[in-house]
């Protein structure tokens, strides 16, 4: 068995540790190429994620195999020269956050699952349970959540902007997230504005930077993510509005 | 709190948090549009930027350098005076905080032929000085009875004062009375510039002569002076291209006579 491992782990280099560099810096650029990579190494992370379960990812590990398909791309991300060749450097991330996410899932070691079986007539103990969700209603608000974010992804192609690129532009401090949501709330006030932002698919910002007194340069460092959340806020988009509002007291309190 | 699922890729989700934060996590077959509640979010690389340790490096490899200029370097490397030697060679050396010879030149022609071939390098000024002595004396620059001038000079007058005292003591020391040794800044203006000493003929002497403290300090008085003088002057005339040590070993002996 181990030694089957082994071989998957060998299968997907047939390319000279130089052309893998080659391919990881390209995805650190480019999310597209990114997901080539995984896709192409996903037998790689298969079988270091086999390394750790002892189990194939089938057989209840498919978190596993989630969390190490992760963690190759942190790695992938995260990789330069200087870290020598990238696959064990690859093999070593994948097995730090699986360690990781083993000790956080530890937690929740004193629950039992719903799907034993318990009492004598044979019923899971999911069963048992009074079925308090509306399934259907659920599936509906889904699908309908899903038509407005494709839609808004349509949207934000326009712009020459993917999800991905708006999440690497994400503001990660609570300053620089606070200073955005103040550029959010002067757009809100000035309807004009965001009519211009649909209508030139440019980013007013030197009026935003006037009217919210937030520097013109954080506005421009995080213009694909002020793009993102501005067109939430225009017309059509409800659901994804109101996911945001239940939270953002701080944003909406201006108006 | 609970996340809008945005987007889906194989290894990632991009989600929307209820803060208005897009974030990329874990994707546990995720669909788009789900809300979920528990992500595993993804670690990016922290952003390469200025490290307050890599201040700290920055700031110690700074110090070391200053320590090292200031503490080593200068004293050592920079000229803090120099020491300037008339027999009737004339020579001039630099000298470093820490006594140690930078450089040097003979100013006349005897001097030069003093100086060359003389490997200075590294030793410290008193050897110097000693040795470039010595060498006078074995090139017949110096004999029996003859005088040394030593003039140090420097920004710094204590080390000035110091270095002179201490060269005299010690040539005093070795050739005890066989030379006379003058200390001081001896005619300074005379033996750079012969011809400018030829127009003025009167006036150096009569200031620089008392100011120099010679080992035998003649005493005049003062009728004696005027007439002196007159003789000086003549005896300035006759040797206009000597140097002005001459002058000096003229005029103490003609005030013997």
């Amino acid at each position: 068995m181990h030694r089957q491992t082994q071989m998957e782990t060998e299968q997907p280099v047939p390319q000279t540790d130089r052309g893998i560099a080659a391919q990881v810096l390209m995805a650190q650029k480019d999310p597209r190429s990114a997901d080539a990579l995984i896709g192409q190494y996903m037998p790689f992370i298969r079988s270091e994620t086999f390394k750790f379960t002892h189990a194939v990812p089938e057989a209840g590990h498919e978190d596993e195999l989630n969390i190490a398909a992760m963690a190759f791309y942190e790695a992938a991300l995260s990789y330069d020269r200087k870290k020598g060749a990238f696959l064990p450097y690859a093999a070593w991330a994948i097995r730090n956050r699986l360690i990781d996410y083993h000790r956080a899932e530890r937690r929740h070691g004193g629950t039992i699952s719903l799907e034993v079986v318990s009492g004598e007539d044979g019923r899971r103990l999911m069963d048992t349970l009074p079925d308090s969700r509306d399934e259907i209603g659920a599936y509906d608000l889904r699908a309908a959540s899903r038509a407005e974010i494709e839609a808004f992804g349509r949207q934000l192609a326009t712009f020459d902007i993917s999800f991905s690129e708006v999440a690497d532009n994400c503001p990660r401090q609570e300053r620089t997230l606070a200073a955005c949501y103040a550029v959010l709330n002067c757009a809100r006030a000035n309807p004009g504005l965001l009519e211009r932002l649909v209508q030139t698919h440019r980013l007013p910002v030197r009026e935003l930077a006037l009217g919210s007194g937030v520097d013109k340069k954080t506005i421009e460092r995080h213009r694909k993510y002020l793009v993102a959340i501005l067109l939430a806020f225009t017309n059509g988009y409800e659901i994804i509005r109101g996911h945001l509002c239940q939270m953002t007291p701080k944003g909406g309190k201006q108006e | 709190m609970k996340y809008l699922v945005m987007e889906i890729h194989p290894a990632y989700a991009v989600v929307l948090d209820e803060s208005g934060r897009f974030l990329k996590a874990a994707n546990f077959h995720y669909q788009v549009g789900e809300t979920v509640e528990d992500v595993v979010e993804l670690r990016l690389p922290p952003a390469r930027r200025f490290r307050p340790w890599m201040a700290g490096g920055l700031v110690a490899v700074a110090a070391c350098l200053c320590l090292f200029f200031f503490g080593y370097y200068r004293p050592r490397f920079i000229p803090y005076g120099t020491l300037r030697i008339q027999i009737n060679p004339d020579v001039e050396l630099s000298v470093s905080k820490n006594g140690r010879v930078l450089d040097l030149q003979g100013l006349n022609e005897d001097g030069q032929a003093l100086v060359e071939g003389y490997d200075f390098r590294g030793k410290d000024g008193d050897d110097a000085v000693e040795d470039l002595v010595e060498r006078a004396i074995e090139m017949g620059y110096l004999s029996q009875g003859g005088a040394v001038s030593i003039t140090a000079s420097s920004e710094d007058d204590d080390w000035q004062v110091q270095e002179e005292q201490a060269l005299g003591a010690m040539l005093q020391e070795h050739y005890g009375d066989a030379i006379a040794v003058y200390l001081g800044p001896a005619v300074p203006e005379q033996d750079t510039a012969v011809p400018s000493a030829s127009s003025t003929p009167a006036a150096p002497p009569a200031s620089s002569v008392p100011a120099a403290s010679s080992p035998v300090q003649p005493v005049y008085p003062d009728d004696d002076w005027d007439d002196d003088d007159d003789d000086w002057d003549d005896d300035d005339d006759d040797d206009h291209d000597h140097s002005g040590w001459e002058n000096r070993e003229h005029h103490r002996y003609g005030v013997d006579d």
